[in-house]
């Protein structure tokens, strides 16, 4: 039997010196500009900095330099994101790169530069029941978009980019409170550009929200770790315990996992491999598994403090829900992944 | 990052793939008895011929020396041409030959390298024993020294083809008084001597691929020590370090072909209700795509691990996290297969009868070589950085 893709190489599967540069740099800035405690701070909204993310570049690491990409590649940018998935940057940055992706796939150059500077924003509307890419009906969630001109539509089938949209909404809690919700009746609007199936914008956007996932697993564990280090019980830290210890040790699985196969699909996807579109399906599955394993596993280590909405470990937890329902849930990628051949 | 191939690399790749097409063997691997260890013995001499035994070993020792990557894409090949595993030589060519080359003397390197690479010696691991398993530096096995020999008495256990090996990796308490860790031997067994008595155990699975090992006043040469004596722990770790690091590859390939051929066997059973194909169950549909993602994940892993081999060469913690992974992994996927075939899985004269013995076989991967617990503690406490309890 077939089965295997070919897969090797020259082959280097590690961040070049200058790549973990990439990463110690993001890491840096969001620590001291966005750290996870302004999550639930009212006045604290991720929207209003997406200008000094583009000014970090961040927007446009793998656009034309037409306009005003840097010419980097998808490595460099899923790197980017794992950082932003350990702040639980707001999914207004993902939406944002994607809409200056497929603006300037579409030739939309002043959309895609306006969009790239971080002069105007995408965020997502998440379809709540069957929609139609090309021409989007019915009732959706706007998450985050009070700040958005462009909306990212993106089904288990592809991903319209929507200018100009007149929604009928109102504003709704949401399950993640630091992310403002609205519900939304499509009224109209102009679908600007579309990407569809195997797409590789489409693996793109299931990698690079992969990527959120990812590091919102390490942001989890690295969480936990602190305190079960220093919290006692029956007079030594809870990290001496293996009960304790193993739950540490399957989150730092899983996360390893996952960005293994982000590493692997990253250069999949930025070589144009065949196997492009089932790696970053798979990825993404991988991912939300670690994702949601170490959020819980966060929650339950830190105990009764783990369940207040004063410790942050809930932001991790909700803001995972909010990732998978972005391009389909964890089961409708599994189904779209199993419908493929092997890779 | 990156997975471009040179043109040497696709050369490679293309020769592998035609002298494995035209030479794994046929008919089916025995499962026990004689007929396997002949078997693996011809299948590694064909290697041999060829030119392809021992790809990590290097040239000196007779192997092929072959780079990290080619030898990648021989494992690839390998899975993709369903050769036949190594077997009853895989502690000899992934233990026991390493563990010569880095510790052995001259004579003992002269002596077995050879005849591992020919495949003329099975070797097994002479490890575990009744009071000592995953505490494993607390064996008790004796050795004391008389003359020119060491004379071993005590007792080996779940030794796997200790009936079909001719040598034994043996480690024994040569020093009682010592703290546990410094009293240590690693001896060269030879499975013919007189006062060594090997009985089979029965596996869950039923055969017996394990055996326990007795030892009557067994007189080992001390020439047969390897590294020196008292210092077998030392000489152990590096043999588990092996086993940790790349030697896993192969089986970690092969496990994506593993998963297509439990998709395909999903598409051709029936679901639990009967109207169906499995493949079309919602919850199996879903477990497949889960472990589909699960074994590509393990690739990627590997692919990492040898990326960091490629630049330092020095086997790290990331083996210990690709076992758990790779193990806990196993058990699923064969507890997949237990699913898909429904009650046909009860009947083992089935012709799917091989995903029982595979489900049932299963259970000791989550055991040997390190249980998933002692896994856990590793990484626990030595990549995190957790307090030893």
């Amino acid at each position: 039997m077939g089965g295997l893709t070919e897969i090797v190489f020259g082959m280097d599967l590690l961040p070049t010196a200058e790549q973990e540069q990439i990463a110690a740099a993001a890491k840096r800035f969001l620590a001291a500009e966005l750290p996870v405690g302004r999550l639930g701070d009212e006045a604290a909204r991720d929207a209003t900095s997406l200008p000094a993310l583009a000014d970090l570049g961040w927007l446009a690491i793998c656009l034309d330099e037409a306009v005003g990409g840097s010419g980097g590649s998808l490595i460099e940018e899923q790197i980017v994101f794992r950082e932003a998935g350990r702040a639980l940057v707001s999914p207004v940055l993902l939406a944002t790169v994607l809409g200056a992706k497929m603006a300037a796939h579409a030739d939309d150059l002043v959309a895609g530069s306006q969009l790239a500077a971080g002069s105007r924003s995408a965020a997502f509307a998440i379809p709540l029941g069957p929609v139609d890419l090309a021409r989007p009906q019915g009732e959706f969630l706007l998450i985050d978009g009070d700040m958005a001109s462009d909306w990212i539509i993106w089904s288990a089938e592809g991903m319209a980019l929507v200018s100009d949209a007149t929604w009928d909404s109102r504003a709704v809690s949401g399950l993640d409170n630091s992310l403002p919700h609205a519900r939304a009746r499509f009224v109209g609007g102009k679908v600007a550009a579309l990407a569809l199936g195997d797409d590789p914008l489409v693996s793109e956007a299931h990698l690079l929200n992969a990527a959120l996932m990812l590091g919102a697993s390490r942001a989890a564990l690295d969480m936990a770790l602190d305190y079960v280090k220093l919290r006692e019980q029956f007079s030594r830290p809870i990290g001496s315990f293996q009960a304790v210890q193993h739950r540490c040790a399957d989150c730092l699985v899983r996360s390893e996992a996952a960005q293994a196969l982000i590493d692997f699909a990253s250069v999949s996807i930025d070589r144009r491999r065949a196997d492009a579109g089932f790696q970053a399906r798979a990825a993404r599955i991988v991912a939300s598994k670690a994702g949601f394993g170490n959020a819980a596993a966060n929650i339950q280590l830190h105990g009764a403090m783990g369940f207040t909405a004063q410790c942050d470990a809930h932001w991790f937890q909700k803001r995972m829900h909010v990732l998978d329902q972005l391009g389909g849930s964890l089961r409708l990628q599994e189904t779209a992944l199993l419908e493929r051949p092997a890779a | 990052m990156n997975l471009d191939s040179s043109p040497d690399e696709t050369r490679f790749r293309e020769e592998v793939r035609d002298w494995l097409a035209d030479n794994v063997p046929a008919g089916p691997r025995p499962a026990e008895g004689p007929e396997m260890l002949a078997f693996d013995q011809a299948w590694q001499r064909k290697q041999f011929d060829a030119g392809w035994a021992g790809i990590a070993w290097p040239a000196e020792y007779g192997g092929r020396g072959l780079p990290l990557t080619q030898q990648l894409i021989w494992h690839e090949e390998y899975a993709r041409a369903e050769a036949p595993p190594a077997g009853l030589f895989f502690i000899a060519l992934n233990h026991a030959g390493p563990t010569l080359m880095a510790r052995g003397d001259e004579a003992q390197k002269q002596h077995h390298l050879p005849l591992i690479l020919r495949g003329e010696t099975a070797w097994c691991q002479g490890f575990s024993e009744p009071g000592a398993g995953s505490d494993l530096a607390s064996l008790e096995t004796r050795a004391r020294i008389d003359g020119d020999h060491l004379v071993v008495s005590g007792s080996k256990i779940w030794t796997s083809g200790a009936q079909h090996a001719t040598y034994q990796e043996l480690l024994v308490r040569t020093n009682p008084d010592a703290p546990k860790h410094r009293g240590i031997t690693w001896v060269i067994g030879d499975m013919r001597l007189p006062g060594i008595e090997v009985r089979p155990i029965m596996t869950m699975e039923g055969r017996a691929q394990f055996c326990q090992v007795f030892y009557d006043d067994v007189r080992i040469p001390l020439t047969h020590v390897v590294g020196d004596v008292d210092d077998g722990w030392r000489v152990a770790m590096a043999t588990l370090g092996f086993e940790r690091g790349t030697a896993a590859l192969a089986d970690q390939i092969e496990l994506s072909r593993v998963v297509e051929e439990l998709i395909e066997l999903a598409t051709r059973t029936s679901a639990p209700d009967g109207r169906r194909p499995a493949i079309k169950d919602d919850a199996i549909a879903s477990t497949l795509a889960g472990l589909r993602a699960d074994v590509a994940a393990l690739r990627a892993m590997s692919y990492v691990s040898i990326s960091k081999g490629a630049r330092n060469d020095v086997p790290g913690s990331e083996g210990t996290i690709i076992a758990l992974f790779n193990t806990e992994l196993r058990r699923r996927i064969f507890a997949a297969a237990m699913e898909i075939l429904g009650p046909q899985a009860l009947d083992r004269s089935d012709e799917n009868a091989r995903w029982v013995s595979l489900y049932l076989n299963s259970f000791s991967k989550t055991i040997s070589a390190g249980t998933s617990e002692i896994r856990r503690n590793i990484i626990s406490q030595r990549v995190l950085g957790l307090p030893v309890s």
